[in-house]
């Protein structure tokens, strides 16, 4: 098992934002956790990246607890809705960030990055600034930028959230394909079911801080607080 | 020059560099007597005279120059760190108003409250008095002018650095200064023009004993020596006249 969180709880002043959460994830899965705004998703993400520290409870990592770790160590990636680029650097610079951190040396840095503007469609953006790009763009950088250190495991905190329908599923498709390639296991928050469905191996509902793991998607489908009976229902209706 | 075709643009330039030829025009005047339109002659021997520091003005000018230095590093740095520090603060709202107080007093009776330590501490008259009395003004000016960079987005850029494997020291090398770089300028100049300028705080805790450039025009001014008042005040404006168009040329056409 990749990773295997234990009875996590956390609480902001006197709200409690997470209540004993518990979730496994093997390793090239996808867990989609579904949940509203407010509902503690994104704080659940940072406390696995360890952006945040946890009350109660554990992290494992491939066996290893990771509970004390900084978040530069733990090799966990943390990506937000917004894709947050360096505005000092350009696209070449923003995906080659970690590797020159690493201190990679400069020919593999280049050689990595090109395979990767290559397989993101950015060859003909690498000396853009990150205002000269699209949004689309822009979250193709921040996918290069995290996925060319190869992380064992990928937090995505509503990555698509504020793109147009169409860029929105290219980037799912694109998410799909490289995370493929690359091997990466990750954990993708939404609040769009049909996000949660599509992107996910196992899929999660989270509410009021307490999150749910189902079986399969039809158990998923089935439950009705997850409220993808509704959509269904919905669009059969039209 | 080809932009100034409306008479209020024409107007407006005039207003603002007629000044400035007027001062250069006095400091190479011999003599102009009224009613007379343009000085009887003009010579260069004020000029000249800078090289053998007539006056003391060279002096001044390095002086001047030191100070400012000192005082837009100093407070530039400490400005940048303290104003992170009270980001991370849970009182920081009562800190940033803090820094209003040093600012809110005129530094004419700001230094006068202060004398008495300046004396007690042997420091009045000094070059160094003078640089800790502009910077008990300037740190909290570069604090309040620095503090809005410690928003959401830069404790996000600091979150991103961080998962991707930044340690602190790479995190603050690789991103915080080079993002905050553009305002850390600003606040320099900023900063460097307020102690360039500065008049009373420096008259009464230098004593007269440090003649910076400003206190020098003042004093020109006093002696009704309006030629040796126009060429001091020709080298005082040089040096912010040169940061300005270093600021235009590298600052802002880079970051916008």
């Amino acid at each position: 098992m990749l990773l295997n969180i234990q009875h996590i709880s956390k609480t902001f002043s006197t709200e409690l934002v997470l209540e004993d959460i518990s979730l496994t994830l093997k390793e090239k899965h996808t867990l989609s956790i579904l949940g509203k705004s407010g509902c503690g998703k994104s704080t659940l993400l940072k406390i696995i990246a360890g952006l945040v520290l946890q009350d109660n409870g554990h992290i494992l990592l491939n066996g290893k607890n990771i509970n004390i770790l900084p978040a530069n160590l733990r090799h966990i990636i943390y990506m937000s809705q917004e894709p947050l680029l360096f505005p000092h650097l350009n696209v070449f610079e923003n995906i080659a960030f970690g590797l020159r951190i690493k201190k990679e040396k400069k020919p593999i840095i280049e050689e990595k990055v090109h395979q990767l503007l290559v397989s993101l469609g950015l060859q003909s953006h690498q000396k853009k600034m990150p205002h000269q790009l699209s949004g689309g763009q822009k979250q193709r950088v921040n996918f290069g930028r995290s996925l060319i250190l190869n992380p064992p495991l990928l937090l995505l905190d509503e990555p698509f959230g504020n793109l147009d329908t169409q860029t929105r599923a290219e980037m799912q498709q694109l998410f799909k394909k490289v995370s493929g390639e690359f091997n990466i296991a990750s954990i993708f928050v939404t609040h769009d079911i049909k996000e949660a469905l599509l992107m996910g191996d196992v899929i999660g509902y989270m509410n009021a801080g307490q999150l749910i793991i189902y079986d399969n998607k039809k158990s998923f489908i089935a439950d009705s607080i997850t409220g993808a009976q509704q959509e269904i229902t919905f669009w059969q209706n039209l | 020059m080809k932009h100034l075709k409306h008479p209020i643009a024409i107007f407006a330039f005039l207003a603002f560099t007629m000044p400035y030829v007027l001062l250069f025009v006095l400091s190479i005047a011999n003599v102009w007597n009224f009613p007379q339109l343009l000085p009887s002659g003009y010579s260069t021997k004020r000029w000249s005279g800078l090289s053998e520091n007539t006056g003391g003005l060279l002096q001044s000018l390095q002086l001047s120059c030191m100070i400012g230095l000192i005082v837009a590093t100093f407070s530039t740095i400490t400005g940048f760190a303290i104003s992170r520090s009270i980001s991370l603060h849970s009182k920081r709202k009562y800190l940033l108003f803090a820094c209003y107080f040093p600012l809110a007093l005129s530094p004419v009776i700001y230094s006068l409250l202060l004398n008495h330590f300046f004396i007690l501490f042997n420091l009045s008259g000094t070059f160094i008095g003078i640089v800790i009395a502009q910077l008990i003004i300037t740190i909290p000016f570069g604090i309040l002018l620095l503090s809005s960079l410690w928003n959401e987005n830069m404790r996000s850029l600091e979150q991103v650095s961080a998962t991707l494997g930044s340690n602190l020291r790479q995190t603050f090398f690789r991103v915080l200064l080079p993002v905050a770089l553009p305002q850390l300028l600003v606040c320099f100049f900023q900063i460097f023009l307020i102690s360039w300028f500065e008049y009373g705080l420096t008259t009464i805790i230098g004593v007269g004993k440090v003649q910076t450039l400003t206190l020098k025009v003042y004093q020109y001014i006093g002696e009704a020596n309006i030629f040796y008042a126009a060429l001091s005040s020709c080298i005082l404006i040089f040096p912010p006249a040169i940061f300005l168009w270093l600021n235009k040329r590298f600052v802002f056409s880079k970051f916008n």
